[in-house]
Parts: structure tokens; C-alpha cells; sequence
């Protein structure tokens, strides 16, 4: 199994978790460590990458873009979907930047 | 087993999101962003799905199932560029409808477009040779 996961920053603070939670992705509350869920459904040599710098690459190569055919994609999506998607962006990448946000590449193999 | 509540409320999300009909100026920022169009809209640049693609063994012999496909991203760029054959699941069938489409095109072997919750997927233990999913469990 190979898989990417978005997740809340370990070691954080309550207030800094809450703000992890509203600014990720939809259920990154739900979910335990993925090295840890790996484990624990017994697949072996289980390796994980950090690919943050990536993930914050990307997310802001979305809010570029979106910007740069604005007229365009408000047309497609409608202007208030075109809003949203920028505004939800924007939230993840604050909280990529402040250390609240990671993800990885999380590999194993199944016994 | 009904769908929970965060599951329908995740369909109903990505069903509004998968939506749109493929377009040139999404398949253009798409291609900026990712490095190709498969009506993504998620992190996993092509990139990123060229090396889980290594990382899952895949050859032209594998069957792999992609997780919350979405449009068929990148479980059917993956049976392009590995030559393997893919199965397809996710809960908005929209998206599905679309990576059919997609599939057809591109003249994929793609072994069935499912339906399902990650949670109880209808298959049984050891029908593919690699799994991969991304962003799902987020």
C-alpha cells in the first residue's frame, strides 16, 4: 500500500490543534497517525515521508493559478465556489506555514 | 452498512466538486499545477504519482485498486504509465462517471469504477497486488 495523508502537526498546543482542524482538510481530525494506524492493521516495514514542502508548494501553485484565470473559472466553478476554493486555500496554507499542518507518503506491505 | 454522517456529507462535498464538466481553462491550471489533466484538484503533483507508483511495485501485471479515485486520479494515469490494470472506487459517482469516460479514452484496462465507502469495501482479502489512496484519510 502507498498513500498520502494530510495530518495535524504533533506536539501542538489545544489552541493551535483547534486551529490545525478548521484550516485542514475536511476529516484531518479524525484520523490517528498514519504510521500508527499502519502498525496497528499489521502491515510491516512501514516508512513514511515528509513531502510538507511539497504540499505547501502545490497549495500555493493552486492559489496562483486560480488567481491567474480568475474571470475564466468563476465562469466554469461560478464566482462564489471560485471565492470559497481561494478562501479554504488560503486557511490551509496559514496553517502549513505556521507548523500546524504536515503530510506524508506512507508506505507497507500487508501480511 | 449505511454511509455515516461524515460520509454523506463528504459526498455531497466532492459530488459539487467533481461536477463541472472537463474544461480547457481547468485542464490548464491543472497542467500548471500538477503537471498533467486528470481532473484533479488535490496535492499529489504527477511527480508524487510517478514515485507511489514505484513505491507500489507496479508492472504491467499488477491490479491496483485506487481509493477515493475521485475522477481516476492517479489510479488511471498509473495503468497508463505502468501499463497495469485498475479498479476504481470512490463514493461520488459523478467522479466515477467521469474516470469511465476518461478510461475509455485513453483505452485503460479499467476493471471496474465501484462505489464505496474505504471503510467497507466489497472485494475480497488479496484481490490486488497494491493499493494506493491519497488525501483520503484526511
Amino acid at each position: 500500500m502507498a498513500f498520502s495523508t494530510i495530518e495535524i502537526a504533533s506536539g501542538l498546543s489545544k489552541s493551535q490543534h483547534r486551529r490545525a482542524a478548521l484550516r485542514g482538510p475536511r476529516a484531518v481530525v479524525s484520523t490517528r497517525p498514519a504510521g500508527r494506524l499502519m502498525s496497528a492493521a499489521r502491515f510491516t516495514d512501514v516508512r513514511l515521508t515528509d513531502v510538507t514542502d511539497d504540499f505547501l508548494r502545490t497549495a500555493r501553485a493552486w492559489s496562483t493559478e486560480f488567481s491567474r484565470h480568475e474571470s475564466e473559472l468563476k465562469r466554469v466553478l461560478g464566482a462564489q465556489n471560485w471565492e470559497d476554493r481561494q478562501a479554504d486555500r488560503a486557511a490551509m496554507i496559514d496553517a502549513v506555514e505556521a507548523g500546524l499542518l504536515c503530510r506524508y507518503v506512507v508506505t507497507g506491505t500487508a501480511r | 452498512m449505511g454511509a455515516s454522517k461524515d460520509e454523506r456529507e463528504a459526498r455531497q462535498h466532492f459530488a459539487e466538486r467533481y461536477s463541472p464538466e472537463p474544461d480547457d481553462v481547468l485542464d490548464a491550471v491543472e497542467r500548471a499545477v500538477l503537471g498533467d489533466a486528470w481532473g484533479a484538484n488535490g496535492f499529489t503533483t504527477v511527480a508524487e504519482a510517478n514515485a507511489l507508483g514505484e513505491q507500489a511495485g507496479l508492472d504491467e501485471n499488477a491490479h491496483l485498486l485506487d481509493i477515493g479515485t475521485g475522477r481516476g486520479w492517479p489510479g488511471l494515469y498509473l495503468a497508463r504509465r505502468m501499463g497495469c490494470r485498475a479498479t476504481l472506487s470512490d463514493l461520488p459517482v459523478e467522479g466515477l462517471r467521469l474516470a469511465i469516460d476518461r478510461a475509455a479514452r485513453e483505452r485503460l484496462e479499467l476493471t471496474g469504477a465501484v462505489v464505496a465507502s474505504a471503510k467497507d469495501l466489497p472485494f475480497a482479502s488479496r484481490s490486488f497486488d497494491a493499493v494506493i489512496h491519497t488525501d483520503v484519510l484526511c
